[in-house]
């Protein structure tokens, strides 16, 4: 497999580009569990990432490591240069957070907590907070904690955007919310993003979401970093092939990922390309001619990487 | 940046605050009431006489008011930012975590003293106005553990809600409970006169058992 080869850190090594954010050799564990070990990655500037992994692969341990709410055992991570253990006002004016379901300050209406957060940001745009409460016609005086789940996420999207931050980062900022309002989130984080030259962290469970709005992605399994690329490339090059065949090759001289056969029918995922699935195949004295090479969407390869258990 | 950060506990302890005075206040009241409907019933003598023989205070209603104040306060303060880990986000806010702990601490803190210190003085005013000098001080020196168990209860409050894990928010509880006994042990009057030094080591203990919490907060105990 060269999925590990197209990532951008090799053994360690992190290429030199403006990084807003540099993890290196992070580990982690709780208990005796372990989270991850080794683990490297950086976000360049102006990139949108998103973190996926399935249940307990560390995606918000990773937000919390950043965010210095969590020591990790090993390793370090830098946002802007300081050590996220450490991180200096300065820094944390440049990075707004959503936290996992929308979490705000419930005990607020959204008067109050505009004019609370305002105060905190010299940067600070209010006109993206109203407009987007504007939308949702609710009342300055109504208190978050009486609103749904959908209208909490909009107040906790118009502060990020409204805080005019370098850096976002959203940890699972899908949880709870309905497809119109997910839509809504992605649509409009997405158009900011990108016309405001922002660079954004996200990590969601729904993957569909992500591949509207993410340029690369990060797939984390348990214990390592599958890869970090980006999302087209991934794509491209990330297949699924299926044939017939009453037996199955040997896939340890395959490179392949999480190949499957049930009675007749094999399917399996690479990113070696069709020419070499089929020469390698034929290495090993299989007829090649119903072979199909499909392309996935980020869900599908997600599956295809990760495995489905 | 602080003003904004007291604004956001003014929003959450205000109506707290309200009802911790208003309770002062209804009790001193009746408080005062009862003494005073006594005096007139069976006359001042014999209530000088229950307080200097018989060494009865006559305003051991007052004896839970501050503990419940000073906890109330730190759950309406405190309960908000642990549910949901809302307290990431107030660690996020552009401030050291020392400074907006040491705001947030302090606001509760000196609202408190400031609340008690009222009561304080409308509790002795009206005793001064019935009774000798000697009772006065005697009095004062009976409700002082009193309050300080309130300012306790105050802390504890903080150093138990913060503690970021269950199994340790136990063993927490357990300590704080004991020490604010500690304040409750004699009911007779001016029992913790020798004590003020035990009081103020209580209090910086309990400053230090919330740095505690709020640390291991942050360094993400599991």
């Amino acid at each position: 497999m060269i999925l590990y080869g197209q990532t951008l850190i090799n053994k360690g090594k992190i290429q030199t580009m403006e990084n807003v954010i540099e993890c290196r050799h992070l580990t982690h564990y709780y208990g005796d569990r372990c989270i991850y070990e080794d683990l490297n990655f950086a976000i360049p500037k102006g990139r949108i990432v998103g973190l996926l992994g399935k249940n307990g692969t560390g995606k918000t341990t990773t937000i919390n490591i950043l965010n210095g709410y969590l020591q990790p055992k090993s390793g370090e991570c830098r946002m802007f240069g300081q050590n996220a253990g450490r991180l200096s006002p300065s820094v944390k004016q440049k990075v707004a957070l959503l936290l996992e379901g929308h979490v705000q300050y419930s005990f607020m209406n959204i008067a109050q907590i505009e004019k609370f957060y305002a105060s905190f940001y010299p940067l600070w745009d209010k006109v993206p907070f109203w407009e987007l409460m504007n939308k949702l016609k609710i009342a300055p005086k109504q208190r978050i904690s009486r609103m749904s789940c959908g209208q909490r996420s909009q107040v906790a999207l118009g502060i990020i955007l409204a805080q005019n931050a370098d850096l976002l980062i959203l940890d699972d900022f899908s949880m709870g919310l309905d497809p119109g309002y997910r839509r809504l989130f992605v649509d409009y984080l997405s158009e900011y993003a990108h016309a405001e030259d922002k660079t954004v962290f996200v990590t969601s469970h729904i993957i569909q979401d992500m591949e509207r709005l993410i340029d690369d992605c990060m797939i984390l399994d348990y214990g390592k970093l599958l890869l970090q690329q980006p999302v087209d490339r991934f794509l491209n090059s990330f297949k699924r092939y299926r044939m017939t065949s009453l037996l199955a090759p040997n896939w340890k001289k395959m490179p392949v990922v999480h190949p499957e056969k049930i009675r007749n029918k094999m399917e399996f995922y690479s990113d070696a390309g069709k020419q070499t699935i089929v020469q390698n195949l034929k290495e090993q004295g299989f007829e090649t001619n119903d072979l199909q090479e499909e392309s996935l969407t980020l869900e599908e390869a997600f599956i295809g990487l990760t495995g489905k258990y | 940046m602080i003003k904004a950060l007291l604004y956001k506990e003014w929003i959450k302890t205000r109506w707290f605050l309200l009802a911790i005075a208003i309770a002062g206040l209804l009790l001193h009241i009746y408080m005062f009431m009862r003494v005073g409907r006594s005096i007139r019933l069976v006359g001042a003598e014999h209530i000088w006489d229950v307080i200097i023989t018989r060494n009865q205070f006559l305003f051991s209603e007052l004896k839970y008011l501050p503990l419940l104040s000073g906890a109330l306060l730190g759950l309406s303060q405190f309960i908000p930012e642990i549910t949901n880990r809302r307290i990431k986000l107030t660690f996020h806010l552009p401030l050291r975590e020392k400074t907006i702990t040491t705001w947030m601490v302090g606001f509760g803190f000196i609202l408190l003293t400031g609340l008690f210190l009222v009561q304080f003085a409308g509790l002795f005013t009206g005793i001064h106005l019935l009774f000798a000098p000697e009772i006065v001080s005697n009095g004062a020196l009976t409700v002082l553990p009193w309050y300080v168990a309130g300012l306790w209860a105050y802390l504890a409050c903080v150093f138990v809600a913060v503690e970021p894990t269950w199994r340790m928010r136990i063993p927490n509880l357990l300590i704080s409970t004991g020490l604010i006994r500690i304040l409750f042990l004699s009911d007779f009057p001016a029992a913790y006169a020798p004590m003020p030094v035990l009081m103020l080591a209580g209090t910086i203990l309990f400053v230090l058992f919330l740095w505690l919490s709020v640390f291991r907060l942050k360094v993400g105990r599991q």
